[in-house]
């Protein structure tokens, strides 16, 4: 060949190259094998697809779409309030205005044998924390209640736990709601105990009437072995009566006064770690938790896609344009 | 002895034939060459954009069709869209050589010159002083010294404080450059009719 470009002589080698080991049949040297090259594309559009379900997933996570509020932990304090930090759901039932002072809430007689529990979180503004605890123990102390435990971090953000009575409870609540520049989180629950609570009043019944029948035997009995043998018998009845009247008392208690688990914390407060303390974990609550798990994720990358496709399509569009743009420039 | 068959004959032959395609290759490549050149003003660009066109050649041979007009106005054809896929991208494609297997090489040092010397930047000298305003202070030195002073490349070297391949880079990238920048003023280096 004709040429002193060095580079035009190794070309030309290698297109003979190319061309002789066509002649023979044979695949091209150094290109990547069909099977190769389809699962790098296969790989490169799965990483794609998982970088986008992924940030669907953090964009869904942040909307909220997951369900899963984690609540503060107040880690290193003195607090000693355990429980769930994996929030459910807060049920969306409307909101009870808050009775007047000294009055009970409406409807509130139904509640006699459910025991109610909830959770809130709040957000207050920077430098707001000890007012805000401040408000948040005469909140209690207004509706009859008292703070049981209570856990601070920095002064900027803490856990506490109040008992309230439950005809207060909701009124408490809206109270509580608006003390912060936001609510963060809030659950509540509610544990219908009142087949519990029959069972225990019938049984109560029942030995109270074996306890009268064993005391009129025992006014009648002759002999002392009779009357040391029904006495032990009432002995056992009275201790069995002691018993579920102490559960009775302490199902009422509960009924009575719910527990509020509030937790407070300034705007610009460094977020507490999340947790997910599992109560007498088992197996059976181990896959409960995973599958709610799941179905959280599940529910961000929805909620996410919700977000991104819209701008996945914009940004399609926008891309488009300014290539059409560069193409039609390069015309001109 | 030279072959003698036509440009169309060898692309028609080449189908069945692989080796005839080196024929046509041998005849057209520096001028292939010389006219991605003279429109990139870029040596390296010019370099790969005339072996990706041979490599799409030889990958497309089987689809040509002899209708009586020269093989090789099909090859510029080519030519023609690999130029302006490089003018809207900005980048020389390599998927069909690497389809083929072929090693991706670099250009030799002494081959910039080389390749320079395709171009005749005489008529457009001036347009490019003009346009030289437009680059970074790297570039428009390093094609200052090289296409206006015509300067060797050790001493534009010397005169950049840089190595000879550096420099041979700057003015490799300024060039590629200074060709967009004269392709959006109306003054290409070489129209499409001169290649």
């Amino acid at each position: 060949m004709n040429t002193e470009i060095e580079y035009l002589q190794q070309l030309e080698a290698d297109l003979l190259e190319v061309s002789e080991r066509e002649a023979a049949g044979l695949p091209p040297a150094t290109a990547t094998p069909g099977r190769r090259r389809l699962a790098r594309t296969w790989a490169k559009v799965a990483g794609v697809a998982a970088a986008f379900l992924l940030v669907a997933a953090a964009i869904g996570f942040f909307a909220g779409g997951s369900g899963v509020m984690f609540e503060a932990d107040s880690g290193g304090a003195s607090g000693s309030d355990g429980g769930l930090g994996v929030a459910q759901p807060s049920p969306q039932a409307p909101e009870p205005s808050p009775a007047p002072p000294g009055q009970e809430e409406p409807g509130s007689q139904d509640l006699t044998k459910i025991i109610r529990d909830g959770r809130i979180g709040i957000v207050v503004r920077n430098g707001a924390f000890g007012d805000t605890v401040g408000d948040l123990t005469m909140i209690a102390e207004r509706n009859t209640g008292f703070i049981l435990s209570s856990s601070t971090n920095d002064d900027r953000s803490g856990t506490f736990v109040l008992r309230i009575p439950a005809n207060r409870f909701d009124r408490a609540r809206a109270e509580i709601r608006a003390l912060g520049l936001r609510v963060r989180f809030e659950q509540v629950t509610g544990e219908d105990v009142t087949a519990e609570f029959i069972d225990h009043e019938a049984r109560l019944r029942i030995l109270q009437e074996r306890k009268a029948l064993l005391t009129e035997l025992s006014e009648q009995a002759d002999t002392t072995e009779e009357i040391l043998q029904l006495g032990n018998q009432l002995d056992e009845v009275q201790l069995q009566i002691e018993r579920i009247q102490g559960q009775l008392r302490f199902l009422n208690d509960q009924v009575a006064e719910s527990t509020l688990r509030v937790v407070i914390k300034e705007r610009s407060a460094p977020a507490p770690a999340a947790v997910a303390v599992v109560e007498k974990p088992d197996l059976g609550s181990s896959f409960g938790l995973a599958v709610q798990g799941f179905l959280r994720i599940l529910s961000a990358v929805i909620v996410g896609l919700g977000y991104l496709v819209p701008i996945a399509a914009l940004g399609a569009l926008v891309w488009f344009a300014i290539v059409r743009i560069r193409r039609h420039r390069a015309v001109a | 002895m030279e072959d003698q068959r036509s440009d169309s004959e060898l692309l028609t032959v080449s189908a069945t034939e692989p080796g005839a395609f080196t024929v046509l290759y041998r005849r057209h490549a520096e001028d292939l060459l010389r006219y991605f050149a003279r429109r990139t003003l870029d040596p390296e660009a010019a370099a790969e954009l005339t072996a990706e066109t041979f490599a799409q050649a030889f990958a497309s041979r089987t689809t040509y069709r002899d209708t009586g007009v020269n093989g090789v106005a099909w090859l510029y054809g080519v030519a023609r869209h690999q130029l302006g896929r490089f003018f809207r991208s900005g980048r020389v494609d390599r998927a069909v050589r690497r389809r083929l297997g072929m090693p991706e090489r670099e250009l030799p040092p002494a081959d910039y010159e080389r390749i320079e010397d395709l171009v005749d930047f005489a008529p457009i000298r001036d347009a490019i002083e003009d346009a030289l305003e437009t680059l970074g202070a790297e570039q428009r030195d390093a094609l200052r010294f090289r296409v206006i002073e015509e300067l060797p490349y050790p001493e534009v070297a010397r005169r950049l404080a840089c190595s000879e391949q550096n420099a041979r880079q700057r003015v490799s990238r300024g060039l590629r450059r200074l060709a967009l920048v004269l392709q959006e003023q109306g003054l290409q280096p070489a129209m499409e009719s001169d290649g």
